[in-house]
């Protein structure tokens, strides 16, 4: 972008102008991705009963938490996968700022579409409905930049990830999917149904998962996995720390949407472990995903 | 997420396929995490015997609501079972005779678990005996 800037200059105003209008095109355009995004990721939660109810009984403190932890979350996830290439600062922060904007326009068009958020409802109860939206659709407009890259011509911008950025990704892969399940009833219901036996097996299929998908996507390009590196190694430095990310990320779910209210310590390690289980695919197919 | 600026520093190291050390600490760390997880699962199924759901209320402050009288009432399953659609009555004895009954509905009540609901009565439970039971539940 920069080096057609400059040699666009030395031609004068008309290519000024063509500039800024192709500059347009490119903010509708990425506007338009950013929107298409949102709705990929958010249909599932914008459509599901459970999440409208959350925006009456869930507390509020917790989805101020919520929103709170999700702006380094997108500003983190920006600074990945932007919708430009760039390192400044200020423009990966208003790479964040924009796809929130995007997640809120998108869930409040949709939310009353449905019909679902009326006027005749308390202030509080379509706040937090909308607010809880907003950021899988948020999360889904930054990740078009990454979803619909193999469309557009621009280059190929993935960055080498350390150590602590693939631990991050899996964090928002882990996020992502255990955001799309945890509303459901059926969660909780199915820690209800399991007995301890089937939790231990559950933990070790999710981490059989994991490393599965760890060895697959490891040796594809930019990561610290070779084909020489021992399985052994890769189940100790990234599936199972990728496990207790994922773990962590639905017990914090949970915690948000008021399911372990109330709950026996070991009923709350029983349905961390079911949402774990989404979860931990999420966040071991995040390289995949995002 | 501390750990993105200890580990930018060997980014080399990393590259060429050597780990480094914090990448195995990290991996430590979640081994135990994980095995604790593990130990605290079997431990359950080892030495926790299976218990039918049984049920302990805790009666509230009465209040008034508008022309009712609320009766907050907590209901906790002492068993290592999770009842489903746990029927709860509440009857208002005076002078031997019931004068009155409200139902409350749980959709689950879960092994060691305390569930929140409330009986409305219009005439005043202070004045009268509130006899609390369970009518019974389903397995999930």
């Amino acid at each position: 972008m920069s080096g057609n800037n400059g040699r666009r200059r030395t031609t004068g105003s008309s290519a000024a102008k063509r500039q800024m209008r192709s500059s347009n095109g490119k903010l509708l355009r990425d506007t338009g991705r950013a929107v298409g995004g949102a709705l990929i990721f958010s249909l599932p939660m914008l459509m599901t009963m459970e999440m409208w109810w959350l925006g009456f009984y869930a507390d509020p403190i917790r989805l101020a938490v919520l929103i709170a932890l999700s702006v380094p979350l997108l500003i983190g996830l920006s600074h990945r996968i932007g919708f430009r290439y760039t390192l400044r600062w200020q423009d990966i922060v208003l790479d964040a700022v924009f796809a929130l904007g995007i997640g809120l326009f998108t869930s409040v068009t949709v939310l009353i579409l449905f019909n679902v958020n009326r006027s005749d409802m308390a202030v509080e109860e379509i706040v937090g409905k909308i607010a809880l939206q907003t950021i899988p659709a948020g999360i889904g407009a930054l990740l078009a930049r990454s979803q619909f890259v193999a469309t557009s011509n621009e280059p190929d911008q993935r960055r080498e990830d350390t150590y602590g950025g693939e631990m991050f990704l899996m964090g928002v892969g882990a996020l992502f999917l255990g955001f799309n399940i945890a509303p459901t009833e059926e969660t909780v219901l199915i820690s209800y149904q399991m007995t301890q036996w089937h939790a231990i097996a559950l933990v070790l299929l999710s981490l059989a998962v994991m490393h599965g998908f760890v060895f697959a996507l490891g040796f594809q390009g930019g990561t610290e996995l070779s084909p020489e590196t021992p399985w052994w190694s890769a189940l100790i430095r990234f599936t199972l720390p990728g496990y207790v990310v994922a773990s962590g990320v639905s017990l914090f779910i949970l915690w948000v949407f008021g399911r372990t209210d109330g709950l026996a310590f070991e009923q709350v390690v029983m349905a961390m472990i079911v949402l774990a289980f989404p979860s931990a695919v999420g966040a071991a197919a995040a390289r995949l995903i995002l | 997420m501390d750990m993105t600026k200890k580990s930018g520093q060997p980014k080399a190291a990393i590259k060429e396929g050597t780990a480094h050390p914090v990448e195995w600490a990290v991996g430590g760390l979640s081994a135990l995490l994980i095995l604790g997880l593990l130990g605290f699962l079997l431990y359950q199924a080892f030495f926790v015997s299976p218990d039918p759901p049984r049920f302990a209320y805790e009666i509230g402050r009465i209040e008034r609501a508008g022309d009712a009288f609320r009766v907050p009432v907590a209901v906790t399953n002492q068993g290592t079972e999770t009842a489903a659609g746990v029927r709860l009555s509440g009857m208002l004895e005076r002078d031997g005779a019931v004068a009155e009954t409200a139902e409350i509905e749980f959709d689950y009540i879960p092994r060691h678990s305390t569930r929140h609901g409330a009986f409305l009565f219009s005439a005043d439970p202070g004045a009268a005996q509130l006899r609390v039971r369970v009518l019974g539940y389903s397995d999930p």
